[in-house]
């Protein structure tokens, strides 16, 4: 038996059908933004709030390494944490890139891996960061601090020093003029760049959070912890 | 009856459908970011000025860092037979003639005490000034330095390329 509908059921019919079809199209739309460019897809509110800080204070004028005059080799205390500047809880993680400039411009020939941040002699410090390996390069580095950041706190330091490798001083071409050795240094004059951003995410539904804005699938929340598998 | 009810049910859907479709797409997650960066230039290429006084028969040398990189840096004298080198506190002389100044100079810096070369004569005045004119243009002393930029293996620093220290010395 055929049931006959009437043009109010129809009508609310396709309404309904119009509804979908827009819903999967901003559906697919967000998706698209949050895997393209996942640094641009945070929802930015004011209920979090995080800091970077260096040595302590979060940096003048956002200015780090201030007043450093490199000698290669030589260590120059640089701490670098992140601070949780309200009542929520967070994690977070810190990206740190280091690169070469001459005369105004980026030089990706240059080694930046001879712009060193350190701590105590390590890497970074394992005790408190992981370092996400899928997501870095030999000019970016991504940090996660293993655990929730609590209301007012303040990390671990990353880092606890900067240093320029003394290998710089080994990068050179020689040439005689009036017999007398001229060494000609590959880096002299150049300027090293070193860029640190910290970002956070609440802990509510954080496995949602951590793939929503960060856009990343091997870093997960548990409790207070948060486990990189890389 | 029953078509009423079926009517309804999808009406019904219809609704649902639109709540959980607007619901879908407007979930955000609280975060924030903050950002900052630095950069210092790298300078290679040790830039000093020596101060040796103006007297030709005595030189009391000190050497400045003008450059913006911790250097060390080391001295040597050329003089006639006579000549007589007091090296102050810091500096000392090594097997290859050289005299070292033992602390680095960080950029701005210069050598605590200086290291003083003149020209000693015996005997009377008249002696002297025979022995004076006798030297003619000989009759100066003449330094050369030269500056190396400070590498760092730790809290120690390295001895530049070609460099022969004092048996003992190290830079501080």
């Amino acid at each position: 038996m055929k049931t006959k509908l009437s043009k109010r059921t129809i009508a609310l019919l396709a309404a309904a059908v119009i509804v979908l079809s827009g819903g999967g199209i901003m559906a697919s739309r967000a998706q698209l933004t949050v895997f393209s460019t996942p640094y641009n897809a945070d929802f930015a509110m004011d209920h979090i709030g995080i800091n970077l800080v260096e040595n302590d204070k979060v940096p003048t004028d956002k200015h780090l390494l201030s007043g450093i005059k490199p000698a290669p080799g030589k260590e120059y205390k640089e701490e670098i944490a992140a601070a949780n500047t309200t009542e929520f809880n967070q994690y977070a993680r810190i990206i740190i890139r280091k690169y070469w400039m001459k005369d105004g411009a980026k030089d990706p020939t240059m080694d930046p891996a001879l712009i060193q941040l350190k701590y105590d002699g390590s890497d970074f410090n394992t005790a408190a960061w992981q370092k996400s390996n899928r997501e870095s390069t030999a000019e970016k580095q991504i940090y996660y601090f293993s655990k929730k950041l609590g209301s007012k706190e303040q990390t671990a330091p990353l880092f606890n020093t900067f240093s320029i490798s003394k290998d710089i001083a080994d990068a050179k071409v020689s040439e005689e003029k009036d017999g007398v050795t001229v060494y000609t240094y590959k880096y002299d004059g150049y300027t090293a760049v070193v860029e640190a951003e910290v970002q956070s995410i609440q802990t509510h539904n954080a496995n949602d959070a951590i793939m929503s804005v960060w856009g990343v699938e091997h870093v997960k929340a548990n409790g207070d912890d948060l486990t990189v598998t890389n | 009856m029953r078509e009423r009810k079926g009517k309804s049910l999808i009406a019904l859907l219809a609704v649902l459908v639109m709540l959980v479709s607007t619901v879908g797409i407007t979930v955000a997650y609280f975060s924030d970011r903050d950002a900052t960066a630095g950069a210092v230039t790298i300078s290679l290429t040790p830039d000093t000025t020596i101060h040796e006084g103006t007297s030709d028969e005595q030189k009391d040398v000190t050497i400045e860092n003008t450059g913006d990189t911790d250097v060390v840096v080391r001295v040597q004298f050329f003089g006639p037979e006579g000549m007589v080198v007091t090296p102050g506190d810091g500096w000392v002389q090594s097997t290859d003639g050289w005299y070292y100044y033992n602390e680095v100079l960080a950029a701005g810096s210069e050598t605590k005490t200086a290291i003083n070369a003149k020209i000693e004569f015996a005997g009377t005045d008249e002696e002297i000034a025979r022995q004076k004119a006798e030297l003619g243009d000989n009759y100066q002393i003449t330094v050369i330095h030269e500056a190396a930029v400070a590498t760092y293996a730790g809290d120690a620093v390295d001895t530049p390329a070609g460099w022969t220290l004092p048996e003992g010395f190290s830079f501080k």
